[in-house]
């Protein structure tokens, strides 16, 4: 690998040796007047992640490179300063995005030696650049990505390995660098390089503060139960109770949690609970209080992943993005409040 | 002395990897589990048998650095990894026979080797409803839960082939929380079975 990959995945252990060996110390790099394009262009790649969610592939010379990889640890030292969860997932993200385009460039044995630089053993065919990988290693990434042909049972395993083509092998490299970028953030900053970075940092910190609160939800939309926004599983779950069908023990516990979650009072759970077949009031109230925390943990609704292994997500088209049931709600919950908010100003 | 106890003088107790490492775990009928053991060898759990004389007894699958350490937040703390269990009851199966889960066993083990690769199986008769694998590979030991339960979904009744659902063909009726759990008693091989109405052997059936 050379400074033209480095300057596109910088968090390989190559990309690290260059920046130790290079003669730019990292507090010159954040002082110096000489370095002046280096902070700026750190900025700019962070507001780039922010506004667009990826980073332009540039193809870049060597010296433009080599600027473009010095300008990444200053770019962590700011988002670092910064410490907004979101900020930081963005920037990962972005960097990440711009990894995959450059591996997508990748011949065979490159595409082997980053997988390697990552701790993955790789078999790549160099005429169909299909890569062969064991299970473990793939569901290791894999198992973060939603849509189907990600699982383990799409994919044919034999003798432990499987084999996916080189875009599906990209995409997993995406995710190591999105990890890799993502780890250790926010690191500890010392003063004198927050102090020499501060025009940058309130620059970035500003984008981000509007960006956040564009994004962010308020609790306040958890305040009052809207029946009408559960997601499937939910709705389909309460239906059920009504029409006095049994619930699984997995979906029980989803729809408490899901309830208490978004604010129901227990006393109402246990009226929705009331129709169900085997209903037992004492028991039924121990269940859900001890659900809400009476033994001093708090349950969360599962994931969806975990609703669909447990046979609980009736499958809806309409869910096809969403991870989890409590997403779900509080999107539809924000879209309500919007179209509420459209209808009183016209 | 009760049989129980004569029981454990002789039993052919299974001693997993890393024993030392492992949490061992006593349940009699009626009473709560106890739970939190650990022992430096075989010799001393089975002293420790002979002298409890349980009707039921546990292992970690996994290693922890402090076996013995309570709660379970400081046990999560020092977990080194855990062997991939899965469990084939027969009451849990659409044809609930035992006949029925040792087929299913079967044709798990098979996926287990040809598929998956594995190659240090344990295949084991639980004494009473069904059967146990336990999977020793070194890749499998530092899976997470969400990492299992795609194990667990590759062996579920459906999948999605061309976008369109379909019946898995590697579908087998495995307890699907025992495979993805990473903090699981499992009942340890070479002891005894005791419910109210029944007295069984967890007994090894091969290793594979």
């Amino acid at each position: 690998m050379d400074i033209i990959d480095f300057a596109n995945i910088p968090c390989t252990s190559g990309a690290r040796e260059y920046l130790k060996d290079s003669s730019a110390g990292s507090v010159d790099i954040c002082t110096d007047i000489a370095y002046e394009g280096i902070r700026s262009a750190a900025k700019g790649r962070i507001l780039e992640a922010l506004q667009n969610g990826t980073l332009k592939y540039r193809r870049y010379n060597e010296p433009a490179a080599n600027k473009e990889l010095l300008a990444y640890p200053v770019a962590r030292i700011i988002v670092s300063s910064i410490n907004n969860t979101y900020l930081t997932k963005r920037y990962a993200l972005a960097v990440a995005k711009l990894a995959y385009e450059h591996i997508m460039s990748f011949r065979a044995d490159a595409l082997g030696d980053l997988a390697a630089d990552f701790g993955i053993g790789v078999t790549v065919d160099a005429r169909t650049m299909n890569a062969t990988i064991h299970f473990t290693d793939y569901i290791h990434h894999a198992h973060v990505l939603h849509e189907p042909k990600w699982k383990l049972s799409s994919r044919t395993v034999k003798g432990g390995m499987l084999t996916i083509s080189k875009g599906d092998f990209a995409r997993l490299m995406e995710e190591v660098v999105r990890k890799k970028v993502e780890f250790g953030l926010p690191h500890e900053v010392p003063k004198e390089i927050k102090e020499a970075l501060k025009q940058y940092i309130n620059d970035v910190q500003e984008a981000a503060s509007i960006r956040t609160n564009r994004q962010g939800f308020s609790k306040e939309g958890f305040s009052e139960v809207s029946s009408g926004c559960f997601p499937p599983c939910i709705s389909s779950a309460i239906a059920d109770v009504q029409a006095n069908v049994n619930l699984s023990h997995s979906m029980r516990f989803a729809m408490t949690t899901f309830l208490l979650n978004i604010g129901m009072k227990p006393e109402k759970i246990m009226e929705i609970f009331r129709a169900s077949p085997d209903f037992k009031e004492q028991d039924t109230n121990y269940q859900i209080n001890h659900i809400a925390g009476a033994s001093g943990t708090a349950y969360t609704c599962p994931t969806c992943a975990t609703m669909t292994t447990n046979g609980n997500c009736p499958g809806k088209e309409v869910c096809k993005k969403i991870v989890h049931p409590l997403v779900y709600y509080r999107r539809k919950v924000c879209l309500e409040n919007k179209k509420q908010t459209k209808k009183v100003i016209s | 002395m009760s049989s129980i106890s004569d029981y454990y003088w002789h039993a052919p107790i299974y001693e997993p990897p890393d024993f030392e490492k492992r949490e061992f775990g006593i349940m009699n009928i009626g009473e709560k589990p106890k739970r939190h053991k650990a022992f430096s060898s075989v010799q001393k759990l089975r002293t420790f048998l002979i002298e409890t004389a349980p009707h039921n007894v546990f292992f970690s699958s996994s290693k922890y650095t402090d076996p013995a350490a309570y709660p379970m937040e400081d046990k999560r703390k020092c977990w080194e990894g855990a062997d991939l269990v899965f469990d084939i009851d027969y009451d849990h199966l659409e044809k609930p026979t035992l006949k029925e889960a040792r087929k299913q066993a079967d044709k798990l083990l098979v996926i287990l080797k040809d598929q998956l690769g594995f190659k240090d199986l344990l295949f084991v008769d639980s004494g009473r409803r069904g059967y146990h694998i336990h999977v020793h590979d070194s890749c499998v030991q530092k899976l997470d839960t969400s990492e299992r339960r795609e194990i667990a979904d590759f062996l579920g009744h459906y999948t999605v082939r061309r976008g369109r659902k379909v019946i898995n063909p590697n579908w087998v009726g495995i307890d699907i929380p025992i495979t993805t759990d990473i903090v699981r008693m499992i009942r340890l091989p070479g002891t005894l079975n005791i419910k109210k109405d029944w007295m069984g052997t967890c007994a090894i059936i091969n290793r594979c």
